[in-house]
């Protein structure tokens, strides 16, 4: 039990804030993401073979965190445009100005989630698939355009600098 | 040369980190311990209900096929059964699903 305990402490330790800073980012309230990265967490201990490796672990706490954050929102009743161009979250990070909106604000929430997996926590693509139940072989493209719907949102931003 | 898109992006990510709320592994893993009771309780509760019912429906169709058991060993059965099952089916507190840790 012991041991058991140390390794969910240490994965805990080191996955609880990317874990919650994910749902911030896809627009969870900072309270609602505590909620659900308890609750991924929850189900991780729960999970049958969940003493695997820690990049499984990670992948899994990834995938359950953003199952449980489309789940909260069907039952808030709220639409989940994963793939529309109009930007759904701004309520949450306007409240708290933890998160840059304006250079987000061309970006699909799936954009946002690909980009995010991508470059903040460095998921393979195939990893990526795995967590948004995409097809494998689209990941590349898609973050091909995310990239490039970023980068022109960017670069007003660095003229304004220069 | 840094890739501009990857160093917003952890830029963003830090402030993020920074803000996250501390971690509280171990009540979280006592929080996780009572939900798997309660949920192990509850399907207990549901197993002993089960029994229950299956020695009621027994005893009922024993009866109306004609089989004439003898009467006082089938409510012996289902005193039995009962008397078993009374503490899977006693009244227990359901967790809460959110608030793990309030």
């Amino acid at each position: 039990m012991q041991a058991r305990f140390a390794a969910f402490a240490a994965l805990y330790a080191a996955q609880h804030r990317p874990v919650w800073a994910y749902l911030v980012r896809l627009g969870a309230t900072r309270t609602a993401a505590e909620d659900l990265t308890q609750e991924a967490f929850v189900k991780w201990l729960n999970h049958a073979q969940w003493a695997d490796e820690p990049k499984q672990a990670r992948a899994f706490l990834f995938t359950a965190a953003t199952r449980l954050l489309i789940d909260q929102w069907r039952r808030e009743r709220r639409f989940v445009a994963w793939d529309a161009d109009v930007p759904v979250q701004a309520v949450a990070p306007a409240e708290d100005g933890l998160i840059s909106g304006s250079q987000w604000a061309a970006l699909s929430q799936r954009e946002q989630q690909l980009l995010w997996l991508a470059y903040a926590e460095e998921f393979s693509h195939a990893e990526i698939a795995g967590i948004t139940g995409l097809a494998a072989d689209s990941i590349k493209v898609l973050l091909s355009r995310a990239r490039a719907r970023l980068r022109a949102s960017l670069t007003p931003l660095e003229d304004q600098d220069d | 040369m840094t890739d501009p898109i990857a160093a917003f992006i952890r830029g963003e990510r830090e402030t993020l980190l920074r803000a996250a709320p501390p971690p509280h592994a171990a009540r979280l893993w006592h929080a996780a311990r009572r939900r798997r009771a309660a949920s192990l309780r509850r399907t207990m509760r549901v197993a002993a209900w089960l029994v229950r019912l299956a020695v009621a429906t027994a005893m009922l169709l024993s009866f109306f096929l004609s089989l004439r058991p003898e009467a006082w060993l089938l409510l012996l059965t289902f005193a039995l059964s009962v008397w078993l099952t009374r503490g899977a089916c006693a009244p227990g507190h359901d967790e809460p699903r959110k608030g793990l840790l309030e």
